[in-house]
């Protein structure tokens, strides 16, 4: 971070984005109770946030296919929604997440780390500005499950502490450790240079 | 030395204050013990935050949206209801291309 900057840099940009959950909250529980046309508004609107999310879980190979999945389950599942919408999105996209990796692990694959290529949308980045952007998402995969899990939620997706403590089903007081530790530990591995300011 | 659940509540605080509009050093000033542990995990969770949106291809849109009108289509469909759900996903389909554009 620059020490001299003047103005206020917002940590989390996308806590202020694209989705309204409160309007979506909405639309899912009228889903729920069969209006298709709020059905077909809620896959349209939550797309991009799980293509997000699956991306900077599982790397940009399996991204399409995995929110592809989310989305599928979105549609099976609505009518047995209860509660909030964001934090039984997050859980469901978890678990797409969680069979991806066992399917994986059976398949005997080798991790992930092949996130320097095909990586669309990095190409008209400075140059310099895209290696580092590489390294975090390369190095987000060298983290375990949960820290990779609360890095993802609070700071790519930018969620607040309370709904990712409902998606992981901890306390705030737990999310709030978990996020220090997982911050910690990407810094730890990403070394003194790591980062973006 | 400040145990690490006490952190952990000063950087969960920094986060929520910038993002309202604070000054990231003006609040790190209030905690000058743990100032630099802090701030390069501030700096880590903006750059995390700006990650670029990954730009879905217009297959993987269609093919994402045929399995979802196959999904939604009930196993023995009465002609009229199914020609409703294909038009109301396409035109779900159509939004979500525009947006993404």
């Amino acid at each position: 971070m620059d020490r001299n900057e003047s103005g206020p840099t917002p940590v989390c940009t996308r806590e202020m984005h694209i989705v309204n959950w409160q309007d979506m909250q909405i639309s899912a529980e009228r889903a729920r109770d069969g209006d298709r046309e709020s059905l077909a508004e809620v896959c349209a609107g939550v797309f991009p946030e799980v293509l997000r999310y699956a991306r900077y879980r599982v790397g940009p190979s399996d991204a399409e296919d995995l929110a592809a999945e989310v989305s599928l389950r979105v549609v099976r599942g609505i009518r047995t929604l209860k509660g909030s919408f964001v934090a039984w999105l997050y859980r469901v996209a978890g678990n797409v997440v969680k069979d991806h990796y066992a399917a994986r692990s059976r398949r005997r694959e080798t991790p992930l780390h092949e996130l320097k290529e095909d990586r669309p949308g990095l190409a008209e980045q400075p140059a310099e500005r895209a290696i580092k952007r590489m390294d975090i998402e390369t190095t987000l995969t060298r983290l375990s499950h949960d820290h990779r899990q609360v890095v993802t939620l609070r700071f790519v997706q930018g969620l607040p502490t309370r709904d990712v403590a409902e998606i992981m089903e901890r306390t705030p007081g737990a999310v709030r450790v978990l996020q220090f530790r997982a911050l910690a530990a990407l810094r730890e591995l990403l070394g003194p240079e790591g980062g973006m300011a | 030395m400040r145990d690490e659940i006490e952190r952990a509540e000063v950087l969960d605080g920094c986060l929520e204050r910038i993002n309202l509009g604070e000054n990231p050093e003006r609040v790190l000033e209030e905690h000058p013990d743990l100032a630099d542990e802090i701030r390069p995990l501030l700096a880590l969770a903006r750059d995390l935050g700006s990650l670029p949106d990954p730009e879905p291809s217009v297959e993987s849109l269609t093919a994402t949206f045929t399995r979802l009108v196959l999904a939604e289509t009930p196993q023995a469909p009465v002609r009229k209801r199914r020609a409703f759900s294909m038009r109301l996903w396409a035109r779900a389909a159509a939004v979500l291309l525009v947006v993404l554009a």
